[in-house]
């Protein structure tokens, strides 16, 4: 499956302000002290809901995912965090994304090729991290075991 | 190792507790719980959710998926798709959950939502 689309798009804010941290050299951690509450408003908020923490490896101009979890649901906040992260590192420097799929998202991966008949590719374009990779603009879905990876051809 | 003495002051919930949270799931009240492990709930009286390990930090996010489900389609086993998306039920996770001694709630906050909502 391939879905091409051009160039990077900062997606939509949803309201969040991240907090940058650098965990090491190209290790980039963001993290909200917000939620939303009951009423969809967004609070300050003592405890970490989201968070992203993400390496740009400059060499290969590849970011890859090393963590994130939010649980703030159907938000786009998963979509802002990986946008946010690319913008963090430059986004003329990230040529691709890639990442691990977590628990949840092999769950659903495993689902659309099972149960759907989807393409390794197409399941995992259907997972949320497959589309936060996709909605910035970077396309092409790539899967190799576990791995997503969105971006030109190597 | 600050986060570990903090685990260490925290009460951790008895078998007999984790009773009562089954029982609590079987009438209904996952959303309930769910709010307590967010925090949400005005009965969470323990401060923020620290993990001693990343074991117990995905037991306890996959408890909060295990809980949105049960919380929308009760007991059932899942998968269930609606509008497009598919959702798990996770009760492999929550078990673990129990077992890692229910990480983001403590005995203090299921006490303070039994002596006020239960």
């Amino acid at each position: 499956m391939s879905i091409r689309v051009s160039g990077f798009n900062p997606v939509s804010s949803t309201g969040l302000t991240y907090t940058p941290e650098s965990l090491g050299a190209n290790i980039l951690e963001l993290t909200p002290r917000q939620k939303f509450n009951a009423e969809g408003n967004i609070v300050p908020e003592m405890g970490i809901r989201s968070e992203i923490v993400s390496t740009f490896n400059p060499e290969k101009e590849d970011l890859f995912i090393n963590f994130y979890r939010t649980t703030e649901s159907g938000r786009g906040v998963g979509t802002e965090m990986i946008s946010n992260s690319i913008q963090g590192f430059g986004m003329q420097n990230v040529r691709s994304i890639s990442a691990e799929l977590g628990l949840t998202n092999k769950s659903v991966y495993e689902y659309n090729m099972s149960a759907e008949g989807m393409s390794p590719a197409q399941a995992a374009s259907n997972t949320s991290p497959g589309k936060s990779m996709i909605n910035p603009g970077y396309g092409q879905i790539e899967m190799n075991g576990l791995y997503i990876r969105s971006g030109p051809e190597n | 190792m600050a986060c570990t003495l903090d685990l260490d002051r925290r009460t951790k919930l008895s078998a007999s507790e984790k009773t009562t949270i089954l029982r609590l799931l079987e009438k209904g009240k996952a959303s309930d719980l769910l709010d307590l492990l967010l925090g949400d709930s005005p009965y969470h009286v323990t401060g923020e959710v620290e993990f001693a390990s990343n074991d117990e930090r995905d037991a306890y996010l996959m408890t909060i998926e295990h809980l949105r489900f049960v919380s929308k389609y009760g007991a059932q086993a899942g998968p269930i798709k609606e509008n497009g998306r598919v959702y798990f039920a996770y009760p492999d996770y929550f078990e673990r959950w129990f077992q890692l001694g229910t990480p983001g709630l403590t005995q203090e906050d299921l006490l303070s939502y039994l002596s006020g909502a239960a």
